[in-house]
């Protein structure tokens, strides 16, 4: 047996993965989408994936540099940089992103210092600054109210060409009607299946829903994530939209359209890879909740019924800042609690 | 948020219905310290011919417990080697020769019921008797220590494992079910205790009823399926719980378990002082896995060989439990009094234990059994600031459970950084 001088504490088994393993497998789980963006020929979104990536990492080599850390976190920097390069548009200039993401991401390690020392997404925030500087690159999808008046918004636009059918949708759409809706007594338009396959989005972190989906359900079944945010935030967006949506275009209530809101403008993949972002969100379960749905509050007012192209990252934003006084409010409860709590019944004699 | 087993466990518990008896060695390496005591001094030399079960190291403190020689031999020298606490100390090595005068032997059964309290408390430590419910402590030392904190203390008894990786007193309390409650009450008697408790895991069925024979003894079933259950701190809880079965336990109570009442048996019944412990070897390392019965001082190197060796290259040995146990390297590391059980873990069950920063998942304090605050504790060490008295306070509430360890994504060594600030709150 070789001598290992390296000592290891108890214990020895656990509970839930290491941070190392979690981030591991959240690059896993995003493999996927890169290799459809290759399938796709989506190279211009590839290209800026790996110009954030080396971003990331350069923020985090001169962080280290500058004597801030010991050790380098190649895997988050990694995951940073995947998502961050995920979450912009095809068109971006490569270069202005890379000065951006090493800008922003060094400021934040200075100011707030390691993984989750930041009460706000930095994700998020390097978006937010990418728009500022560059918001034409960023597109702007606009609706008529006669569509947002329409029962069935998605499908209108599916019926427009804006967003895109693929060759295989109908085959697809014929076996699922034939094969699983019908024993429900419903079907599913055409298009329905492109949109979750591939809306064709310009942000690849909005196109593969499908994909998306699956990660999430990787990423809760080896407790990657907790469910409670991203469960209570599609929960209060989707009942949201569907409720009050198209009061605002002159519709009636309760006719919104959740396939829309749902499935473009990233909502699931904020929802699973930003919302829940280390350090950002409440420590208890009950916060959690009341993060979850102010989140979803604040989807429903920033990005409406969808197709925002940057407005899940004003809303993780907004609700990052919620949760900063969600953590305060909880940090005081469990002060006070412990002038409060009396010792355990089971003493010695000396009372203690 | 309360924790099973087999959620900290990721494979099936197993269940022994037989022990193996170890072959008798032909050296043995007897550590000088076989409690979390100082080291005993050795009252052989080398060369010295020793019989089994004669003395061969004792403690200057007059009870702390003595050591015996496993084996018949001849002392061949004093060797320093690491041992199964981690620490590095001297032990004796004896050499196997000659004829046993304990093992094999029949011998009657001493009624002890007829002994006074004094000498009761004697023998046991003259047996060397180690108590095996915590931490390691000489059993005399901790009867003299409950008698002068209270008149009458109870006798705890817990026949089930701390650490649910830990099989050793489970099966113990099941095999030796009769001999256990003796062993009970023998220290009860010692004690001078008017009552005995006993935790029984749930649906164990030892298929007797004590209370039904014994006005002393009270039973309760605790759900072993959650952890933590069989801590100090978690006995006492149980016991102060509105519909509680059982008498109102303290901290300055007797707390055995059944390895312990098993040694005590052995030692006042049979007239065999601490020469053999029954232990667990286990380990996807290992061919094989079981409960087996070896003399003190066989080298980990041998048990693992007495269940056919190894079919990986083990990584990392672990004693007493994957909670609660310690780390060691070396496979020469003798047994010792207050080893219970050895997993040899091959690097496919190894856990990524790399430490990083901390993540504010919460989970720590969503955990913990005590109601603390771990992260917050951990982050006023680390950044070397003076923690407020409410937060240094809470720390001396800690059960020593790791299951703050145990959820920690970044694997924080909060449970030992707790253990500090308690040591710095108690030379306060």
């Amino acid at each position: 047996m070789k001598n290992s001088s390296a000592i290891s504490l108890r214990p020895f088994c656990f509970i839930f993965p290491s941070l190392n393993m979690m981030t591991t497998c959240m690059l896993c789980v995003l493999v996927p989408h890169i290799i459809m963006l290759f399938v796709t020929s989506s190279y211009s979104s590839l290209f800026l994936i790996f110009c954030s990536i080396f971003a990331s990492f350069c923020a985090e080599t001169l962080d280290k540099i500058l004597l801030r850390k010991k050790n380098i976190d190649i895997q988050i920097s990694i995951l940073q940089g995947v998502l961050i390069g995920m979450l912009l548009p095809a068109s971006y200039p490569p270069a202005t992103i890379f000065i951006t993401i090493v800008f922003t991401l060094l400021v934040f390690k200075y100011a707030f210092g390691g993984i989750a020392g930041s009460w706000i997404n930095p994700v998020a925030i390097v978006i937010l600054v990418s728009y500022c500087v560059a918001p034409s690159f960023f597109p702007l999808v606009s609706l008529s109210a006669e569509q947002l008046q329409a029962q069935n918004t998605s499908l209108l636009l599916i019926q427009d060409g804006i967003l895109p059918v693929h060759r295989f949708d109908s085959v697809v759409t014929d076996f699922l009607n034939n094969y699983v809706f019908s024993f429900l007594g419903t079907t599913i338009p055409e298009g329905y299946v492109s949109l979750l396959w591939d809306s064709g989005a310009a942000i690849p972190a909005f196109r593969f829903n499908l994909l998306t989906l699956f990660a999430s359900l990787v990423m809760f079944s080896f407790r990657i994530i907790d469910c409670a945010v991203p469960l209570f935030f599609l929960l209060v967006y989707t009942v949201l939209v569907k409720l009050f949506c198209p009061l605002f275009a002159g519709g009636t209530i309760a006719s919104g359209d959740i396939i829309l809101s749902l499935f473009t403008g990233g909502t699931l993949f904020t929802s699973f890879f930003v919302l829940p972002w280390f350090g950002t969100i409440p420590l208890t379960v009950f916060g959690r909740v009341v993060y979850g749905c102010i989140a979803g509050v604040a989807a429903f007012f920033i990005s409406g019924y969808g197709m925002s192209s940057a407005g899940s990252m004003f809303t993780v934003v907004f609700a990052n800042i919620f949760s900063l006084f969600i953590q305060l409010h909880e940090q005081k409860k469990s002060r006070a609690s412990l002038s409060v709590r009396n010792p355990e019944s089971g003493t010695n004699k000396d009372g203690e | 948020m309360k924790i099973h087993a087999c959620d900290i466990l990721k494979y099936e518990s197993a269940e022994y219905s037989e022990n193996l008896n170890a072959f008798v060695p032909s050296q043995v390496v007897v550590s000088l310290v076989q409690d979390n005591g100082k080291a005993a001094v050795a009252t052989v030399k080398p060369g010295d011919v020793v019989e089994e079960g004669q003395v061969v190291a004792a403690s200057t403190s007059l009870n702390s417990s003595v050591i015996h020689s496993p084996v018949p031999g001849i002392v061949d020298c004093f060797i320093s080697r690491s041992m199964p606490d981690g620490r590095k100390s001297s032990g004796i090595k004896i050499k196997m020769r000659g004829e046993f005068s304990l093992f094999g032997k029949p011998k009657a059964d001493v009624s002890w019921t007829a002994f006074p309290a004094t000498s009761l408390k004697r023998l046991l430590v003259d047996s060397g008797i180690v108590n095996t419910f915590e931490a390691a402590f000489p059993i005399g030392s901790q009867i003299t220590s409950a008698l002068q904190k209270k008149k009458s203390p109870v006798v705890v008894l817990r026949m089930f494992d701390k650490d649910p990786s830990c099989f050793t007193d489970r099966f113990i309390a099941k095999k030796y079910h009769g001999q256990v409650i003796e062993g009970a009450k023998i220290v009860a008697a010692a004690a001078e205790s008017k009552s005995i408790v006993v935790f029984y895991p749930k649906n164990f069925d030892h298929g007797h009823d004590e209370r039904k024979d014994d006005t002393i003894l009270s039973v309760a079933n605790v759900d072993d399926s959650l952890y933590p259950c069989g801590g100090k701190r978690e006995l006492i809880k149980f016991s102060c719980a509105k519909n509680s079965e059982v008498e109102k336990l303290c901290d300055d109570d007797i707390f055995l378990d059944s390895s312990t009442a098993f040694s005590v048996y052995e030692a006042v019944v049979k007239s065999q002082p601490v020469v053999d412990k029954i232990i667990q070897v286990s380990g996807n390392a290992l061919a094989g896995a079981g409960m087996i019965k070896t003399r003190i001082g066989v080298s980990m190197r041998s048990l693992a060989a007495e269940y056919g060796g190894f079919v990986k290259a083990p990584e990392k040995i672990i004693i007493n439990g994957l909670l609660h146990g310690t780390n060691i390297s070396d496979l020469d590391t003798p047994v010792t009094k207050y080893v219970k059980s050895i997993f040899f873990l091959s690097k496919k069950d190894l856990a990524d234990q790399t430490v990083s920063d901390c993540i504010h998942c919460g989970k720590c304090r969503s955990v913990c059994p005590s109601g603390l605050v771990p992260d917050m504790l951990y982050a006023f060490y680390k950044l070397h600031r003076d923690p407020d008295f409410e937060y240094l306070n809470m720390a001396r509430k800690c059960s020593g459970c790791v299951l703050c360890n145990s959820v920690c994504p970044s694997r924080l060594p909060l449970s030992q950084t707790i253990s500090i600030l308690k040591g710095l709150q108690d030379e306060k």
